[in-house]
């Protein structure tokens, strides 16, 4: 059969190139989140990586901070595993993948093997329910099971997991889930700081607290974009009464020039930082955010 | 007209279908190339930060919270080869505290942190690139010995 090139079939051609460039350009588009709003248009081209302003840190951070401090394991501040069953909504379910991970870093840290074990068991029954188990799959809880006592590898392996999630997600335009994991991260972690404070009044986990403000402003900025969710809204107006208690919490940054060892690839950032927060700012911080982990959890 | 249409009309639809799955791929390739700089000294921070950038004029830019006592390293790439991503480092008053651009755009770079810093991280493709690409940061850590 001789295939006729006319104008049905130019068409056809110009119909398959257009499908296939829209196609991969929209993923790309929605991939890198481009903000394409008249105020950045008029910011000469800047792209909003991930649609937000700024990231979070990681709550393994602050749990090696907690752990530093030297106060004992404390399994009962951390949000029990039977618990994962209850959690119905995809909404409550992300935010939970979030904040057993927070916990699972904790549990690892401490090398409670049997403790973390169950931990990891937990966020996976929760990733699979949300369908984003290619991270969180039978391989990975066996390579748990096989680190156990490596604390260094078992936090690897939790980061990497996480991380591979989080681009998973943004691939797939699921940032609003992608957002409620960060979220569910980080007000776990900032709920452990607090817990343990107010048992130690160690210093520099009351510093640790008083610099998740910036922090805190990135986590209501990723949720934002879906306040027409009542869920979403929900969480976000608890965020913004956090937000209020932080306004008094002061910053006192002073540039000093940083210094590199180019052969080590190696720059020390020099610049101090004095942070101001008084005792009243801590209790109402910690009673506020212990709300917001209740209303996550429950 | 029409013989030629006829004659490139399989290619360019191969042509076509092979990068629109290229770059579909792309992401996960590039993220695996760039995790390789951490090794296994480094524990990620757990997300990943991605732009599509369209030309070597366009910025990509975020803000994080470096804390006092940690080492991070910074992994930059774009395209399946080093050097491809020119990223600076400010503090909030947008004073420079670094730029792989002095390093013949190291692809990565380890910061130890004095004192907790809020920084802005700014990343734009190489400027000798023509085209467009996409750009990845990852950011780990970690604790002192």
């Amino acid at each position: 059969m001789k295939l006729k090139i006319g104008t049905p079939l130019k068409s056809l051609l110009l119909f398959t190139a257009s499908s296939i460039l829209i196609f991969g350009c929209n993923n790309n588009q929605s991939n890198e989140n481009k903000n394409a709003s008249a105020a950045d248009s008029a910011k000469a081209s800047v792209v909003k990586i991930n649609n937000s302003i700024f990231s979070v840190p990681s709550p393994i951070q602050t749990a090696l901070l907690i752990k530093k401090s030297g106060v004992a394991f404390k399994k009962d501040i951390l949000n029990p595993t039977d618990k994962a069953e209850h959690y119905t909504t995809s909404f409550a379910k992300a935010v939970n993948v979030g904040l057993y991970g927070a916990d699972l870093g904790y549990t690892a840290i401490y090398d409670q093997k049997q403790v973390a074990f169950s931990y990891m068991k937990a966020t996976k029954s929760l990733a699979d329910e949300l369908g984003i188990s290619d991270a969180f799959n039978n391989d990975l809880l066996d390579r748990f099971n096989r680190n156990m006592g490596n604390k260094d590898s078992l936090l690897s392996l939790i980061s990497v997991a996480y991380r591979t999630t989080n681009a998973y997600l943004k691939n797939n335009e699921q940032n609003d889930i992608c957002g409620l994991i960060v979220a569910g991260g980080w007000i776990e972690s900032l709920y452990l700081a607090t817990e343990i404070y107010n048992l130690s009044s160690n210093e520099d986990i009351k510093t640790r607290i008083a610099e998740q403000k910036t922090s805190l402003k990135s986590v209501i900025n990723i949720l934002s974009p879906y306040n027409d969710k009542p869920e979403y809204a929900a969480l976000v107006t608890s965020l913004r009464a956090l937000e209020t208690l932080y306004n008094d919490v002061s910053f006192n940054n002073t540039y000093v020039q940083a210094t590199t060892d180019a052969a080590k690839k190696l720059t020390v950032i020099n610049c101090k930082t004095e942070v101001t927060i008084s005792p009243e700012q801590i209790k109402n911080i910690s009673k506020e955010i212990t709300i917001i982990r209740k209303q996550i959890t429950q | 007209m029409e013989n030629k249409l006829k004659k490139i009309l399989p290619l360019f639809i191969v042509l076509l279908t092979i990068g629109s799955f290229k770059s579909f791929a792309g992401g996960d390739t590039l993220t695996s190339l760039c995790a390789k700089h951490f090794q296994n000294q480094f524990i990620s921070d757990g997300q990943q930060y991605q732009a599509l950038l369209f030309n070597n004029s366009e910025t990509a830019e975020f803000s994080t919270t470096l804390f006092s006592g940690t080492t991070y390293r910074f992994a930059a790439c774009s395209g399946l080869t080093d050097g491809n991503l020119t990223f600076w480092v400010y503090d909030t008053k947008r004073n420079l505290l670094f730029t792989n651009k002095d390093f013949k755009n190291a692809p990565y770079w380890d910061f130890l942190i004095n004192n907790t810093v809020d920084c802005i991280i700014e990343a734009k493709l190489d400027s000798k690139s023509t085209g467009s690409g996409r750009a990845i940061i990852l950011i780990g850590f970690k604790q002192p010995e």
